[in-house]
């Protein structure tokens, strides 16, 4: 350059990246005066000119272009009928072969001479995976070409026949009729298995098994009419002629293998598809190595896994996981941790074989599952023949390794855990030594599970745990057959177990199991042992969540006796009933002062106990986030009970409570746990008393925010409907009544659901929705 | 697009609505950045299923993540497609350049030029399309987010998590060295 104008600051200029004014003034005047620069700013802007055109090349390809396609009259020899659908690649049309005549299913390649290779490659990918196959059970490929054009297709079979969801609940062609029975269901999806298994033997996994993409045909019903789903490029055609068992006049046609990987050629295939990690398939109907997006792990066991989710819909009507309205990265996590529920605990009506067979198929771990499709076939043809199934229902073991295992304690607990539930170990330690030096041990470790359960789920009402509950149960019914000669330690076993239901909202079982340990250890120990005390407060506890308040306070009463006198006034175990009195008393208006007098107590007892935990150097952190969120507890209660009087003064009093249990709380838990959203709603409430409706809000958002990202949080728990009402009453204070009512609703319901029609809760909600539909609301 | 501060608002209100669960604005917002975030991807991996495997996360991640844009939504979508191409190519052990063809999709059938404009138009851009190619990735960042994307300073600054001036300083050198680039092609 033969001046001494900077390149840089030339680009600057020329891409308008120059702030300064004068700056910009200047070079504009030295450029015009240059012929160097002038030339240079030109070579500059054609370079960025060319960078445009290339970078913007870029075949931006934007999603449902497709669907903007203009529908072609033919397609090679092919008339074209109707579009059925579109899928992430092409256009499926309905058409009509001319030799021979035939309806077909047409799939096309959109973009013609514009697709790219590996459009292409993918497309013939399902060609040639398709050609593989001829069963029965699988729609069946009759062409596959190019245009003149350019444009590649394939025809395959037209299928005219009902998403197999439907067809099983009586939504079939030609109306309604009646639902399958459940032998009706097993022996279609049978065949449905085994037209998967016959494609596994020729090395094709689908990756893609939902009912959407399974159709049934029913032969007599037959062609024109029938309903052809709008689905993505699903098709087919075809009546079969196969005919297997009592339920033979129809039959599945399995669709769409685009997804479908071939196993043992073009490696570079699958690899690339799934790369990125992506989900192939759809969602709910994933293996956990699907939905956490591991190709390498994926064989024909995930199709084995999707087949077992279908058949619990399918006798269920309802998923394994329920990840509708869920955060992708958190429905893969449900699909991956969380134990579904049994299919009985959805419908009583499936047999116990039935629900081992599903529940086997959709294992988390792929070496759990059946090995294959056709496996999974003999074991329904066991049950339909009523030979014994070869699935057996997990073992007590394996449950609780599992529980133990998802609440992640160290592993020397998690075996001393599972060795006192396995009956093995407590047995051993009970011909060892003598009944009351050992009962103390037991009673150690039933703590530890309790403790664990407890911290896990203090109020959840999620049954994905239940299998492994019932499991827990039966074992402790043996235990208390096999030590009766040791009712001790079958009392403690029964408080832990009674307990356990309990944290987990299944009152009933929970009544069981303490009654029968307070009334042993009344019987054994008389009213002033601590074993007595342990019973009275946790049976309490029940009697508290059950509504019966009465029942509560006497038992609270008399275990705090004993625990005065035994442990004295500054123990937790006083702390604990004097903080559960306190908080039962003050929703009695004519007692808050007496409850006032109770959580005080409570709480200069247990701030004592978390100091000391605190200083002491030999205190795990587990002991100082127990105690600290003790003192949370009763800070919490104690708030409730001043936000209940109204008066400035405890109003504000209330507020320091509740944020600093807040506070406490997120030490503890982190900000986005449960407990740290229960404070927000009632921090919210109180300032919702203040009339701080914008403060209220922003915490009631908060806790819902933090329970819809917390997988354990389903639509069915006290809280959520606590919640609810919550925001309910603050649209209501904001003269919003239909939003109220929405909310207030919903509440009504899962209140209902939970505690039936006379908890305290239920009430409060039934007046909310009276309220706001009598129409005093507006006033 | 312009990324005017109405957009940047219209943006914001769509996320929100998204993310309350309205599938109506999540097809708005979708509509509205598919395609470019799309080839943005594309010119990270020149791989069409993955580029819009990453542009579907990229999507899914905006509803789904723990930490949403607080304000202008165009560059994080970037900025996060951006990270996950260079993780998938940090994965494989590849550059976001080396063997990886820059695939425009130029159809020279689209120009109007005249048949020996054209050739020389196609070699210059061919030419260019291999500079490109072969480019540092964070030139080729600033330059795609600057000329194609058509992104602010404000907004390329955001997007790939470093300061403005930053950012005025790497697209003069990343002009240069196109510049610089080209002309050993045009004297090879």
């Amino acid at each position: 350059m033969s001046c001494d104008m900077s390149r840089d600051r030339l680009w600057a200029w020329v891409q308008g990246e120059e702030d300064d004014a004068a700056e910009r003034n200047e070079i504009a005047a030295h450029v015009d005066l240059c012929p160097s620069c002038k030339s240079l700013i030109a070579e500059m802007r054609d370079i960025l000119g060319d960078f445009q055109v290339v970078g913007q090349a870029q075949p931006a390809r934007g999603r449902g272009d497709e669907s903007s396609a203009m529908q072609p009259e033919f397609i090679a020899d092919y008339r074209i009928v109707r579009r059925i659908g579109h899928g992430g690649m092409g256009v499926v049309y309905e058409a009509e072969q001319a030799e021979p005549r035939r309806p077909v299913a047409l799939k096309v390649i959109i973009g013609g001479g514009h697709v790219s290779e590996t459009q292409i490659r993918f497309f013939q990918r399902e060609v040639q995976t398709l050609a593989r196959l001829s069963h029965p059970a699988i729609a069946g490929i009759y062409d596959a070409g190019q245009t003149p054009d350019g444009n590649h297709f394939f025809a395959m079979e037209l299928v005219r026949g009902v998403n197999l969801l439907d067809f099983c609940t009586g939504k079939r062609a030609g109306g309604e009729s009646r639902p399958l029975s459940l032998r009706e269901r097993l022996l279609l999806f049978r065949e449905i298995c085994e037209g998967i298994s016959y494609a596994h033997q020729r090395g094709v996994i689908h990756r893609d098994i939902k009912p959407a993409n399974i159709l049934v045909t029913e032969t007599g019903v037959g062609g024109a009419g029938a309903g052809i789903p709008e689905d993505k490029g699903r098709i087919g055609g075809l009546l079969s002629a196969f005919s297997r068992g009592p339920a033979s006049d129809f039959h599945p046609k399995i669709l769409d293998f685009g997804l479908a990987r071939v196993m043992e050629d073009d490696p570079s295939v699958p690899s690339i598809h799934t790369e990125s990690g992506r989900l192939l398939g759809t969602l709910p109907y994933m293996s956990p190595e699907q939905a956490q997006g591991r190709p390498d792990l994926i064989d024909i066991r995930s199709d084995v896994y999707s087949l077992g989710v279908v058949l619990y819909q399918l006798l269920t009507g309802a998923m394994p996981h329920d990840v509708s309205g869920v955060a992708l990265h958190v429905a893969v996590r449900m699909i991956c941790e969380q134990t579904p529920p049994s299919p009985r605990a959805v419908n009583r009506s499936v047999p116990d074989e039935v629900a081992t067979i599903i529940q086997k198929a959709i294992e988390k771990d792929p070496a759990r599952r059946y090995q294959s499709a056709a496996a999974l076939v003999d074991d329904i043809d066991r049950y339909l023949t009523g030979q014994p199934i070869q699935a057996r229902p997990p073992s007590t073991m394996y449950q609780v390794r599992k529980l133990v295992m998802r609440h992640k304690i160290p592993a020397a607990l998690a075996a001393l855990v599972v060795l006192s539930l396995t009956g093995g170990g407590i047995g051993m330690m009970i011909q060892a030594n003598r009944v009351e030096k050992e009962a103390a041990k037991v009673r150690r470790i039933s703590a530890v599970l309790e403790s664990l359960y407890q911290d896990a789920d203090p109020e959840r009402g999620g049954r994905s745990q239940v299998t492994v509950l019932d499991a827990l149960d039966s074992r402790a019914q043996e235990l208390a057959g096999e030590f009766e000669d040791d009712p001790l330690v079958a009392a403690a076993v029964r408080n832990t177990i009674g307990n356990t239901y309990k944290s987990l909202s299944e009152y009933q079982a929970a009544d069981q199991h303490l009654s029968f340990a307070l009334k042993t250890r009344l019987e054994l120990l008389g009213n002033h042992h601590p074993d007595t005390a342990e019973s009275m407060n946790d049976l309490g506890e029940l009697r508290y969540f059950q509504g019966r308040l009465k029942e509560a306070e006497q038992l609270w009463d008399a275990a705090l006796l004993i625990r005065r006198e035994v442990f004295g006034e500054d123990a937790e175990e006083t702390a604990e009933t004097l903080n559960n009195l306190g908080n039962l008393r003050r929703k009695d208006t004519a007692r808050v002062e007496r409850a006032r007098q109770d959580l005080e107590e409570a709480l200069s007892i247990r701030r004592r106990v978390y100091a000391r935990v605190e200083t002491d150097s030999l205190s795990t952190a587990r002991e100082r986030k127990i105690a600290r969120n003790n003192v949370a507890q009763t800070l919490n209660n104690l708030g409730g009970l001043l936000r209940s009087r109204k008066k400035p003064e405890d109003l504000l009093q209330a507020e320091r409570s509740y944020r600093e249990a807040l506070r406490m709380r997120e030490e503890s838990f982190g900000p986005m746990h449960p407990q740290v959203a229960k404070m927000q709603n009632n921090l919210g409430k109180l300032l919702q008393d203040k009339g701080d409706l914008d403060g209220a809000e922003q915490c009631f958002q908060t806790a819902l925010r933090i329970l819809r990202a917390d997988p354990e949080y389903g639509v069915q728990h006290a809280y959520v409907a606590r919640l609810l009402h919550s925001m309910a009453e603050v649209k209501l204070a904001r003269g919003d009544i239909i939003a109220a009512r929405t909310l207030a609703g919903e509440s009504l319901t899962m209140r209902r659901r939970l505690f039936g029609e006379n908890h305290p809760e239920t009430i409060e909600s039934r007046r909310m929705q009276e309220l706001l539909t009598s129409g005093q609301a507006r006033k | 697009m312009e990324s005017g501060e109405s957009t940047i608002a219209e943006d914001a209100a769509l996320l929100a609505s998204m993310r309350a669960g309205n599938e109506e604005a999540a097809t708005r917002l979708s509509e509205r950045y598919w395609p470019a975030l799309y080839r943005f991807c594309l010119s990270y991996l020149a791989d069409e299923p993955l580029s819009e495997d990453v542009t579907q996360e990229t999507f899914a991640a905006l509803s789904g993540t723990d930490n949403p844009p607080s304000g202008d939504v165009r560059p994080w979508l970037y900025k996060v497609a951006r990270n996950r191409c260079l993780d998938i190519l940090r994965r494989h052990d590849r550059s976001p350049t080396h063997h990886r063809p820059f695939r425009t999709g130029f159809d020279p059938s689209f120009s109007t030029a005249g048949p020996a404009t054209r050739a020389a138009n196609n070699e210059r851009q061919e030419i260019l399309r291999q500079v490109i190619a072969s480019m540092p990735e964070e030139y080729r960042s600033v330059l795609m987010l600057k000329h194609i994307e058509g992104l602010s300073r404000i907004q390329i600054a955001e997007a790939l998590e470093v300061s403005e001036p930053t950012i005025k300083g790497r697209l003069v050198r990343a002009s240069e060295y196109l510049r610089e680039e080209l002309r050993k092609y045009s004297t090879a």
